[in-house]
């Protein structure tokens, strides 16, 4: 026992120790010097490596080592010289352990040897992608082919870009997101604040028990109405329009609903970009998350508005399914509605058989009849508030269409395609700019060895099983 | 305190009713250690109760069209769900009736804790975890938290009660000793197969979704960790031959590692960036 600890113990300093002297080398070289120190090791002590109380304890410093890892916020200690030290003298320690085994062909030597030796399979498929491991991003824009790449080194994406072998053209981008079936929010006063208690979907003549709320009824109808030209997007939305309607009007990302007697659409202006209307102006100076000042408070997306008119300049909140700004004859709607971004551009805008939906929310409260339509007033009952409102967007899928060399290729988050020995995933996107996709490329030479270790480890656990269910009792 | 009352309140007749029948399974099994074999009663009480969690969870399933396991709340409630039917396999299978009291009202703590963690709004899965991948990955390795508690529920047993005790007539399993140290090593057996497969799938479906195998994620991490820790015990166990006191306290260590890997990790400074944590 004194030995092994002894020996283990100058192994952890030969590790610290190797951190310190070999920390500027490149990869080759710390993999060439902790070979070296391995192999002196293992002839010094194959009997100390080959037991398994040493397994064992090997099997404990890395949890240790581990552990404190998840405890950091930074990834650094996955790549440092010790800890890589740690990971191999283990995986040598098993391989000692195997090689004193006796050869047999009963079930349990080869439940066995397939477990142990999948954990080795799997040791050497990360080892070679230590050396043959590619990975990088490309920041691909609608229509634009890229040919370098911003690599992406132990986890980190570093800012410099690199040659790419292939050319990678962005052909189409596309988001799909969850719907956003309004639902009753009910709301319980807590102090000054209402602090949200359940949403329920509207289901009609479901009734939902609760101390409270005892259930509600929801009618929908639908319309149908011929639209112009201008407006595009798929996603409906509660609105009053000035006449007093509660219509949905069709909206898309960042759009701005001005609705007159004509009910006509205004795409949003980028910031700061002043819209100008017959009657006033006004230039978008931001976005919120929250109504200012509004309780029970509402996390919908806010459009900020510097208003211009004849009676001056103010500034102006328009919340997403608020009843909106009126000025004269207009008014107001703002919507962050989801629909693919691809139709966001307005060059590409078709006209669609639009349509309008008449939704409000009948409801049985403690008797008493309530009608709520999405993002209007509250009512508040005692310390009770309810509120048809629309849950936060969720993203469902997004999905890129490139073309690597010439060939097309569909990407989309656990659907990879592969391509001249890369593998292109879909990595990310940004909500803000609708034809920006972010691709990642990996080329991974470990990767087939990657599968069967992990295959042989399924099979090695279910053998081990197998043989023991038979023989425990 | 008022709020979860009231978001305890919301949930309804089937979930209000699985934890009022787990209860009362609970104590109804407790009754029945004196007379050796479970009540009937007991037995149905607890099966009424798994039949009202599975609708439950086949409910939330056919609302929103896609597995109820992504937050915490609903997590939880699959946990009791693996539990319940892995508990009343082994009860019937191996004359583990001792362990119903225990279990059931672990169940129905499990339940009402879930509660603190209730889900407000509809739960939809975000892409990631729109994979083939995601069902077998979470019911092996809820089939392996479910054999590791029922392990460490025996080796807490183990510590007062080390002497096998006669179960009283022949079971058909040929089950006729009370032995926690061997039903632990078993539960825990079953557990580390379960674990390693839910690994090998995990690390197969982190491949298709984030493009490598391995990420060092916390929860990745505490996975292994705990991967780790049963493997040692079993090493330990056919190598050293580890019995009694020595195994028991280990699985105990597990267990709380197994609790640190499922619930523990969402409160880790590096959790903000982690690929797996619950919402």
């Amino acid at each position: 026992m004194k030995k092994r600890v002894v020996f283990l113990l100058i192994m952890a300093l030969a590790g610290l120790l190797g951190e310190f002297l070999l920390g500027n080398l490149s990869l080759n070289h710390k993999f060439l010097a902790g070979a070296i120190l391995l192999l002196v090791f293992f002839t010094a002590g194959r009997k100390v490596l080959s037991q398994y109380q040493t397994a064992a304890l090997l099997f404990a410093a890395l949890s240790l080592a581990v552990a404190y890892s998840t405890f950091l916020s930074h990834s650094e200690i996955y790549y440092s010289f010790w800890f890589n030290f740690l990971l191999s003298s283990l995986f040598l320690s098993v391989a000692s352990c195997l090689l004193t085994l006796k050869p047999s062909t009963s079930l349990h030597y080869l439940s066995f040897l397939v477990f142990h030796i999948s954990v080795l399979v799997v040791a050497l498929g990360f080892v070679i992608n230590a050396f043959g491991e590619r990975r990088c991003y490309l920041p691909l824009h609608r229509g634009e082919e890229l040919h370098r790449c911003l690599p992406i080194v132990h986890g980190k994406l570093l800012r410099r870009d690199e040659a790419f072998p292939m050319a990678v053209k962005l052909q189409d981008f596309r988001v799909d997101y969850y719907s956003r079936a309004p639902v009753l929010g009910v709301f319980l006063r807590q102090g000054e604040k209402f602090n949200m208690v359940k949403g329920f979907e509207l289901r009609k003549g479901r009734r939902y028990f609760g101390a409270r709320f005892l259930g509600f009824q929801q009618e929908s109808r639908r319309f149908e109405e011929k639209w112009g030209k201008g407006a595009v997007g798929a996603y409906p939305l509660g609105r009053i329009s000035p006449s007093g309607w509660v219509y949905s009007l069709d909206a898309f990302p960042g759009m701005l609903a001005v609705v007159d007697g004509k009910r006509t659409l205004y795409y949003l202006p980028e910031k700061e970009q002043a819209v100008v209307l017959p009657d006033f102006a006004f230039v978008i100076k931001g976005f919120s998350d929250e109504i200012p000042g509004h309780n029970p408070p509402v996390k919908i997306p806010v459009l900020v508005l510097e208003v211009y008119s004849g009676y001056g300049t103010a500034e102006a909140y328009l919340a997403e399914g608020d009843r909106g700004l009126r000025f004269g004859p207009y008014s107001l709607y703002f919507s962050t509605s989801q629909v693919s971004p691809r139709v966001l551009r307005p060059e590409e805008v078709l006209v669609k058989e639009r349509e309008l939906k008449f939704l409000r929310g009948i409801f049985d409260i403690r008797g008493r009849r309530v009608v709520l339509v999405p993002g209007g007033e509250p009512f508040v009952d005692g310390k009770f508030a309810y509120r048809l409102m629309r849950p936060p967007v969720q993203e469902k899928e997004y999905a890129s269409l490139l073309l690597v060399d010439g060939r097309e290729f569909r990407v989309r988050v656990n659907s990879p395609a592969k391509h001249g020995g890369y593998t292109f995933y879909q990595s990310d996107y940004d909500p803000s700019d609708p034809d920006f996709s972010g691709i990642m490329a990996v080329r991974e030479p470990g990767e087939l060895v990657l599968y069967l270790g992990f295959s042989l480890m399924a099979l090695g656990a279910l053998l081990t099983l197998a043989y023991r269910r038979r023989t425990w009792r | 305190m008022e709020i979860i009352f009231y978001r305890m309140m919301a949930e309804g007749p089937l979930f209000w009713g699985a934890v009022l029948l787990f209860g009362a399974a609970g104590v109804l099994y407790l009754l029945s250690l004196r007379r050796r074999k479970p009540g009937l009663a007991s037995n149905l009480f607890f099966l009424g109760a798994f039949f009202l969690v599975s609708l439950y969870i086949a409910r939330a399933w056919l609302e929103t069209g896609q597995p109820p396991f992504k937050t915490m709340f609903q997590s939880l409630v699959f946990l009791v769900w693996n539990i319940s039917l892995i508990y009343f396999i082994l009860e019937k299978g191996e004359n583990l009736f001792f362990l119903g009291g225990p279990t059931s009202l672990f169940n129905a703590g499990v339940l009402i804790f879930s509660t603190v963690f209730s889900d407000l709004v509809r739960v939809n899965l975000p892409p990631a975890l729109q994979s083939a991948w995601f069902v077998p990955h979470v019911i092996l390795y809820f089939a392996g938290y479910s054999f590791l508690f029922l392990g460490f529920l025996m080796s807490l047993l183990y510590l007062p009660f080390p002497q096998r005790r006669f179960l009283g007539e022949r079971h058909w399993s040929g089950q006729r000793w009370r032995d926690y140290d061997l039903f632990s090593y078993r539960a825990i057996l079953y557990g580390f197969t379960f674990l390693s497969l839910g690994l090998s799938a995990g690390a197969m479906w982190a491949k298709g979704a984030w493009g490598a195998f391995w990420s060092w994620d916390p929860k990745e991490n505490w996975a292994l960790i705990t991967w780790m820790v049963y493997l040692v015990y079993l090493h330990m166990r056919y190598v050293r031959g580890w019995k009694g006191r020595r195994a028991a306290w280990l699985s105990i260590l597990g267990f709380a590692v197994v609790v640190m890997t499922y619930i523990g990790v969402n409160y880790l400074p590096s959790a903000a960036s982690a690929l797996h944590a619950y919402q």
